[in-house]
Parts: C-alpha cells; sequence; structure tokens
C-alpha cells in the first residue's frame, strides 16, 4: 500500500512538471462566491419576484420572508449583511447586485431597513396561495420560451397542487367516456 | 453632546477609547488599519488612545452584547454615556451579527447606550469606518442618505 502511494504521487509530480501547473479541484471552487470583495449591496424593487431564494442561502439572517394576507413580505437587514455575495448568485432575476463602494455607514439605524411587498397569487378553486404572481407568469414565459408549450394549454397554472390532481383526473375521465 | 465638529476645528487630540466586547478581532484589525493609515492626514485629525473610557470623547465598539456583560455595562452607564460619541463598528455591534438567534445574546449595544453612528461590515473596511466618522464629526458637508435600494 505504501509503496503503491508513492508510485502514484510520483506520477503526479511527473504529470505537473509536464504541464507546469496545478488546479484546485472543482468542489473547493464551487463552494466560494465568486465575488466575495467588499461592496455596496443594491437591490431592484420591481426586478424581484419573490420567490426567497435568497433568504434560504443567507447564512447572517439578513433577509427573511414573511406572508401576509395579501403580499409577500421580504425583510432586508442591510446592517446583518457580510457581504458575502451568496444572494447575488442565488437569484434568478439579478434583483440584487453587488456594486463597489462604501458598506453603507448611516446616522440612523432605520436607513439600514428595506421591505419588499410582493402580491400573492390564489388558487382559482380553493383560495390557497400558490406563489407571487410575478412568478407565475415567469414560469409560463419560461414553459413557452425553453419547451413550446402555449399558454393557453396551461390552465393548470392557477390551481395548486391538490386541485391540480382533481382537475387533471376530471379531465381523464371526461375523455375514457368520451 | 459635546461636538467634536468644534474639537476638530481646534486642532486638539481627540481622546479615542476603542472597546472591544466580545468581538472576534476582525473589526479590530480594520480599526488598527485605519489609525495606521494616512486617512486621517486629510483633515490633520489627532487621534489620542486613552486608557480608561471615563476620559474619552469618542468610544468605538466592537462585538456583539452578552447577558452577563450587560449587567456591567448598566453599572457603568452613568461614566460612560455622558457627553460621548458613540460609533458601532461591524455587524455584531449593531444588530447581534452572526450570533443574533444564540441564546446568551441580547443584540447590538444600541439596547443599552445611545450610538451615534452605525457602520455595517463583515468587518467594515477602513475606508467605511472613515466614511462614518467625517459624517459623525461634521467634516462631510453633505448629509448622506444611504439608500441601497433603487425602483427600476
Amino acid at each position: 500500500m505504501f509503496k503503491l502511494h508513492i508510485i502514484s504521487e510520483l506520477k503526479e509530480a511527473f504529470l505537473n512538471v509536464k504541464d507546469s501547473t496545478s488546479e484546485i479541484p472543482k468542489s473547493i471552487k464551487s463552494d466560494l462566491p465568486t465575488s466575495f470583495v467588499h461592496k455596496k449591496m443594491i437591490i431592484y424593487d420591481n426586478k424581484c419576484i419573490g420567490c426567497g431564494a435568497c433568504a434560504t442561502v443567507c447564512p447572517a439572517f439578513a433577509i427573511t420572508v414573511l406572508e401576509n394576507r395579501k403580499h409577500r413580505i421580504i425583510d432586508i437587514n442591510a446592517a446583518n449583511c457580510i457581504y458575502c455575495g451568496l444572494c447575488v448568485e442565488a437569484c434568478p432575476e439579478e434583483a440584487i447586485t453587488l456594486v463597489s463602494g462604501n458598506e453603507l455607514p448611516s446616522l440612523n439605524k432605520d436607513n439600514l431597513h428595506h421591505e419588499l411587498r410582493i402580491k400573492l397569487k390564489r388558487c382559482e378553486h380553493c383560495r390557497k396561495p400558490i406563489g407571487t404572481k410575478k412568478g407565475v407568469l415567469k414560469t409560463v414565459k419560461d414553459l413557452f420560451s425553453k419547451r413550446g408549450i402555449n399558454t393557453k394549454e396551461l390552465e393548470w397554472v392557477n390551481l395548486c397542487s391538490s386541485c391540480r390532481r382533481k382537475f387533471q383526473s376530471y379531465v381523464l375521465i371526461r375523455q375514457s367516456i368520451e | 453632546m459635546v461636538t467634536l465638529s468644534r474639537l476638530a476645528n481646534t486642532k486638539k487630540a481627540i481622546n479615542f477609547y476603542h472597546a472591544n466586547i466580545g468581538a472576534c478581532n476582525g473589526c479590530d484589525l480594520e480599526v488598527v488599519n485605519l489609525l495606521s493609515t494616512f486617512l486621517l492626514e486629510k483633515h490633520h485629525l489627532e487621534i489620542k488612545l486613552v486608557r480608561s473610557a471615563k476620559n474619552a470623547d469618542l468610544i468605538l465598539v466592537t462585538g456583539s452584547v452578552s447577558r452577563a456583560l450587560a449587567k456591567k455595562i448598566k453599572e457603568l452607564k452613568e461614566s460612560i454615556s455622558g457627553n460621548k460619541i458613540i460609533i458601532a463598528v461591524g455587524t455584531c455591534a449593531i444588530d447581534g451579527g452572526l450570533w443574533k438567534k444564540s441564546y446568551n445574546i441580547i443584540g447590538g449595544i444600541d439596547k443599552i447606550l445611545q450610538v451615534n453612528c452605525f457602520i455595517p461590515g463583515c468587518p467594515p473596511t477602513p475606508e467605511a469606518i472613515f466614511y462614518g466618522l467625517e459624517s459623525v464629526l461634521g467634516l462631510k458637508k453633505k448629509f448622506f442618505t444611504p439608500l441601497f435600494y433603487k425602483e427600476k
């Protein structure tokens, strides 16, 4: 075993002499965020669809997601932010960006707090909240652009998961009778 | 309250006290970096490090407040908080930071003392600390409001 280990090491050494370069393995590379330099965070309100991907990634409890009767509220505390840049990678809509600059020192604590309110989409049948209106619109657009499905066929988009099953079974029964 | 802008204009040395309340020494290093740079030469500021908080004009706090330490700060509150400018540096000093949800930590120092300036960052750059210092001392002509959100 010991000898084999030495041989494998020698083999790597010879290979490195040939190329004269060595790379970090991919598993380590992917963990590091691309931009973890100290930067200023800027949020675009109208781009956000309220998916909450940033809140699940954030290690410092800077972003939290709450739900109201009408709105989905996204609480952002810039005071807690550690500028790791993980939320920037997670965001599908590029609503969060990092710009070079100071880290927002302020005289009031309230200046560092920001709230986003995005309207909820409810199921047409049972009035359960499915997601946000912007999020549902985005899925419809993606289905059309990537898979070529028409929006007219997508009646089940406005339904929740349990209602979808009922709807589909109803359609199947109808087809079998006809 | 002592206006330090007056102090800055008279060209006296500012009595400066650096209080570490259980920080990880990340913010402390950045404060030392600030003192060693030439940024302070911009306004001809002189800073004099003081051993006790009683003699200080400007107190710079790093680290989050634990429950045991909060009692002792409350005892010293009268001697510390009068006629002094207090700056909270780092996320821990503002709101507890990464230890926000742990059982032994109350939160930031602003729950006990009145804080004049908040500087977020983990750790903040020396430039950011200097930017906060400038605004507290009144050396900046423009009063800034740090809007970090835009509607586009």
